[in-house]
């Protein structure tokens, strides 16, 4: 059985970072804090993470609305 | 001081508020965009985007849709070199710049596409749209066109020849170099692509230039190398722009090119044609009748460009005369043979007067009396 975790941090990987900083765009006209980094999961090597604190279910809603594409979920590690 | 009048090759002054970011961005923005991840390198991608999203709002495109390049003439190159098919034919009007006609040239020289030139100059939309309803077909790879001429200001009826390629399947991108800022344009609504130069009517700096996709029509890329993404591959990451910006991006060019639209959004574009198109109906009035020769034609949709020639003198000498009275206009070519030779000034060309927002009314007075005064002394 599929079961959606909701978390209040997740990171979501994406390809470039023209599309990290579309997401990161998105995401706070509708309030959502997100921050972006680089990352080394990407696709074939370099990419990018969008870190999300927040509502994640409603973050990945609007990001598959508007046509980013995530590669990957990840929870945040804990510091 | 000089008084510039040579807007059609860039525009001059630019906002202070262009100067202003640039400087900055060269102050504060001195990380490598997209590259290496550190706080200075992410704010300088920021900025970046930020232009991205001005352009792409400018033009009616998604942000990743909008690529950025060194003029309008490395954006014209990459899409025709990325979109032609060999055997195929690529379809032109005859008053293409040489960023048009140059590449597609030397693609049709080995027999690779066929080029077909459609003869546009002085006819009505309907005969050019009819012109290029009966010439554009499935054997097309490509049809590229200028959406008014840098030589003659003709405007072409994109929109319409844009419905032709649509329904028949052909990608339409059109050269906004002397429209981008005059006139609106959306990507969708007049071509699949859109092609300007950042540093003209966008008032951007110069090194600047742009191509907008639609998101459906895609070229191949021109030049490959490093994007910051998918670095373990030899092939680049297949989505726009890093699939277009190989190498890294002229970032005070970039976010000076914002300040630039940001200023043609806060003129609004109706109101800069207007009075551009004022100007050049003024010199048009003071002139005719004078001794000098007027190719400009009064169209009802037309660019700010005004085109003539002292009678019995070389337009290079006639420019260089007006340049030491203080007058900077375009005399020669404009890098438009076929628009010359259409208008039968070929070899020598004509001198061109090309207004922008900064040019007034008593500036247009006092180089039109200039002018007749050089013409009178041609006479004598």
């Amino acid at each position: 059985m599929n079961r959606v975790l909701k978390l209040d941090c997740v990171l979501l990987d994406i390809s470039s970072i023209t599309m990290a900083e579309k997401a990161k765009r998105i995401l706070k006209s509708n309030g959502i804090r997100s921050e972006i980094r680089r990352t080394g999961k990407g696709l074939d090597g370099c990419g990018y993470q969008l870190k999300i604190m927040g509502d994640t279910l409603k973050a990945r809603a609007l990001l598959s609305n508007s046509g980013v594409s995530v590669h990957g979920v990840s929870p945040c590690k804990r510091q | 001081m000089m008084i510039y009048f040579d807007n059609a090759a860039t525009t001059y002054p630019k906002p202070e508020s262009v100067s202003r970011a640039m400087f900055k961005a060269n102050l504060v923005y001195g990380g490598n965009p997209g590259r290496s991840g550190h706080e200075l390198s992410m704010k300088t991608a920021e900025q970046v985007y930020f232009t991205r999203e001005t352009v792409a709002d400018f033009f009616g495109a998604q942000p990743e849709n909008v690529v950025f390049t060194n003029n309008c003439t490395s954006a014209l190159n990459t899409v025709i070199y990325g979109l032609y098919e060999k055997g195929k034919t690529i379809v032109t009007s005859n008053l293409e710049h040489n960023s048009v006609s140059r590449p597609v040239y030397n693609i049709s020289k080995n027999g690779d596409v066929n080029w077909l030139k459609l003869d546009v100059y002085d006819k009505t939309d309907d005969e050019i749209v009819d012109c290029f309803h009966r010439n554009v077909g499935a054997d097309c790879c490509l049809v590229v066109c200028t959406h008014a001429s840098n030589v003659t200001g003709q405007v072409l009826p994109v929109e319409r020849i844009y419905k032709i390629c649509k329904a028949r399947g052909v990608p339409f991108a059109i050269d906004v170099a002397q429209t981008a800022g005059v006139f609106p344009i959306k990507v969708n609504v007049h071509a699949d692509i859109i092609c300007a130069a950042g540093h003209k009517g966008l008032y951007g700096p110069m090194g600047t230039g742009i191509f907008v996709l639609n998101g459906e029509v895609l070229p191949r890329p021109l030049t490959q190398g490093g994007t910051g993404s998918s670095s373990i591959s030899f092939e680049p990451l297949n989505v726009p722009p890093d699939y277009y910006e190989a190498g890294t991006v002229n970032v005070p060019g970039i976010v000076g090119l914002r300040y630039g639209v940001k200023f043609v959004n806060c003129n609004g574009i109706n109101s800069i044609r207007k009075h551009e198109l004022e100007l050049c109906r003024l010199v048009y009035d003071k002139l005719v009748g004078s001794n000098i020769e007027i190719y400009t034609k009064q169209y009802a949709k037309c660019a700010p460009i005004f085109l003539f020639n002292f009678k019995n003198m070389s337009c290079m000498d006639g420019t260089k005369i007006l340049s030491d009275k203080g007058f900077a206009v375009r005399g020669g070519i404009h890098c438009a043979p076929m628009a010359h030779r259409a208008l039968g000034t070929l070899p020598e060309g004509a001198i061109r007067f090309a207004p922008s927002i900064f040019n007034t009314r008593s500036q247009v007075l006092d180089f039109c009396r200039v002018v007749k005064n050089i013409s009178l002394k041609r006479k004598e």
